[in-house]
């Protein structure tokens, strides 16, 4: 997004209002609960096992979709029209069977040995005594997650910049200020409880701009009469070839592998209650997507010519609809929702990070059998959480390239390394550790390779092929290694929950 | 409007949906 050809709400009294109103509830709900945080690591990380249904629900999805959805989904419909449609696709109906099974196993499995991060699992899962396991999970996490959270604060600065014609590194130190002031102050349960009202934010945003839009144009057959008229592929979503639309589909495969969704699972109150959170974080998915669609859609009948978008980026369609049709109070909460996509990812990749370096390097590696007090670790993963935010801040304002590089990948990365082992290892008896350290390697030096080779990247998404050379890697080496000892407990607590004494 | 954009555009979010809740409501019981 560029700063010099934006829509501002600097002018506008009310819409700053509005966004400032949004900015006091996040920073509150920190303040709320820093409290029931700081009592201990599992509370700090994992809310101590205690999200309500609905809170886990939109917390899992709105973490999982960064600005992508708001200004990527909507410029990528603009372009291609409804073939769009199989990007959103693949990751709603992924999300909707993690949440039904494979979020469940997860967190029964989580309750009973303790785990209050995904490497924990994993660890427990297969043994780690030597603590290579963790250690192979830990630089994957910290690679990844540190790119992904710079991008998202580059993103919020220039989203400031654009927003209220701040320079975009005032806009970078802002948003990097507001996600640390929460997410240091009340860990794991202020980063949910605020993705709720973010994804409150989101879906208003999201629904009310197409709607208004496509009313405001005559309605739904008159846009697309007018859209048949400038282009008849642009309203078939199966224009698009085979490939590209498996490609999309193919971004599902990404979800069971980003620990900042997954851990979302382990966190809630009764495993049961995660049946209802499918449906709601489904609903949520469903909504949010197809409003994004539908604003790419009726945005072509606004500006049928992209260089009528500022700087011809098609990025800037959901603000420009939105400044065009809305008054200012709601377009105050457009601007929010753009923020609130971009910190509700932002904190809680944050924390997945800050975990892997407190309870899996610090407390699980560098000081493995010892007792260390819970508020210790508590002040520590605040310290982290504050040095992390600084990292990000460095890495994002002195490497930008570097980070979209990074972002380019990361969720397939993540995916591809964490998703197939992760499946396996909570459906497969046969895993073998051997297997799972071959999975993580290959997922990602794939992912590498893939997105490096120009041939190979330009014709399919690397989350594909990184995805299957996981899952073949892990069934190969652990068939090639000795079978684990004792998993039938474990799988027993998997599909009925913890042994009771 | 064409059958295939009515179809993905309207039909397909609801089925998803209704699949969700279908699925949540035939996954009561624990498994095994």
């Amino acid at each position: 997004m560029q700063e010099s050809a934006t829509v501002q709400i600097a002018a506008d009294p009310f819409a700053i209002a509005a966004f400032i109103g949004y900015l006091i509830v996040i920073v509150l709900i920190g303040v709320a609960s820093a409290r029931f945080s700081s009592a201990g690591v599992s509370e700090f990380f994992v809310g101590g096992r205690k999200m309500h249904r609905f809170v886990v629900g939109l917390s899992a999805v709105v973490s999982g979709r960064s600005a992508w959805l708001l200004l990527g989904v909507t410029g990528m419909a603009y372009s291609i029209g409804a073939g769009a449609v199989w990007a959103v696709t693949g990751y709603i109906v992924a999300e909707m069977f993690l949440f039904l099974y494979y979020a469940r196993r997860l967190r029964r499995f989580s309750e009973q040995y303790d785990c209050v991060t995904l490497p924990d699992f994993y660890a427990a899962r297969f043994g780690d005594r030597d603590g290579r396991l963790r250690t192979i999970l830990v630089i994957i996490i910290l690679i990844f997650m540190v790119g992904y959270v710079s991008a998202q604060f580059v993103g919020g600065g220039k989203a400031f910049a654009a927003s209220f014609g701040l320079s975009p590194t005032t806009g970078v130190l802002i948003t990097a200020f507001i996600v640390l002031a929460y997410t240091i102050m009340g860990g794991f349960l202020a980063v949910s409880l605020s993705d709720a009202v973010q994804a409150c934010f989101m879906i208003v945003a999201l629904v009310a701009v197409p709607v208004i839009a496509i009313l405001d144009r005559g309605g739904l057959l008159a846009v697309l009469r007018e859209l048949r008229a400038f282009d008849p592929t642009h309203i078939d979503p199966l224009a698009l070839s085979v490939g590209v639309i498996i490609g999309f589909l193919g971004i599902g495969l990404g979800s069971p592998g980003n620990p900042h969704i997954i851990v979302r699972y382990m966190s809630i109150a009764d495993p049961d209650h995660l049946r209802a959170s499918a449906v709601i974080g489904t609903v949520w998915n469903v909504v949010m997507s197809w409003g994004a669609l539908f604003i790419g859609l009726v945005g072509r009948v606004y500006f049928p010519n992209v260089a009528m978008l500022p700087g011809a980026d098609t990025e800037q369609l959901f603000p420009m609809l939105a400044a065009q049709h809305l008054n200012p109070i709601l377009f105050g909460i457009v601007v929010a929702s753009i923020f609130a996509a971009i910190m509700s990812t932002a904190d809680s990749q944050l924390l997945v990070a800050t975990s892997s370096v407190v309870r899996d390097f610090y407390e699980k590696l560098l000081h493995r059998g010892e007792e260390i007090p819970q508020r210790r670790l508590v002040l520590y993963s605040r310290i982290v959480v504050a040095l992390l935010v600084i990292a990000a801040l460095i890495v994002g304002l002195a490497a930008e390239a570097l980070v979209f590089w990074l972002v380019l990948f990361a969720w397939a990365g993540l995916g591809a390394s964490f998703g197939p082992t992760s499946i396996l290892a909570l459906y497969w008896r046969r895993t073998t550790r051997a297997g799972v350290i071959a999975g993580l390697l290959t997922g990602t030096a794939i992912t590498f390779i893939w997105e490096l080779t120009p041939f190979l990247s330009s014709r399919l998404y690397e989350l594909i092929p990184a995805f299957a050379g996981g899952l073949l890697a892990t069934v190969l080496v652990s068939l090639m290694t000795r079978p684990p000892d004792e998993v039938n407990s474990m799988f027993g607590v998997m599909r009925k929950g913890p042994l009771r004494p | 409007m064409p059958l295939s954009f009515f179809l993905v555009m309207f039909v397909l979010p609801v089925a998803i949906i209704c699949c969700a809740i279908v699925l949540a409501h035939a996954s009561k019981r624990p498994e095994g």
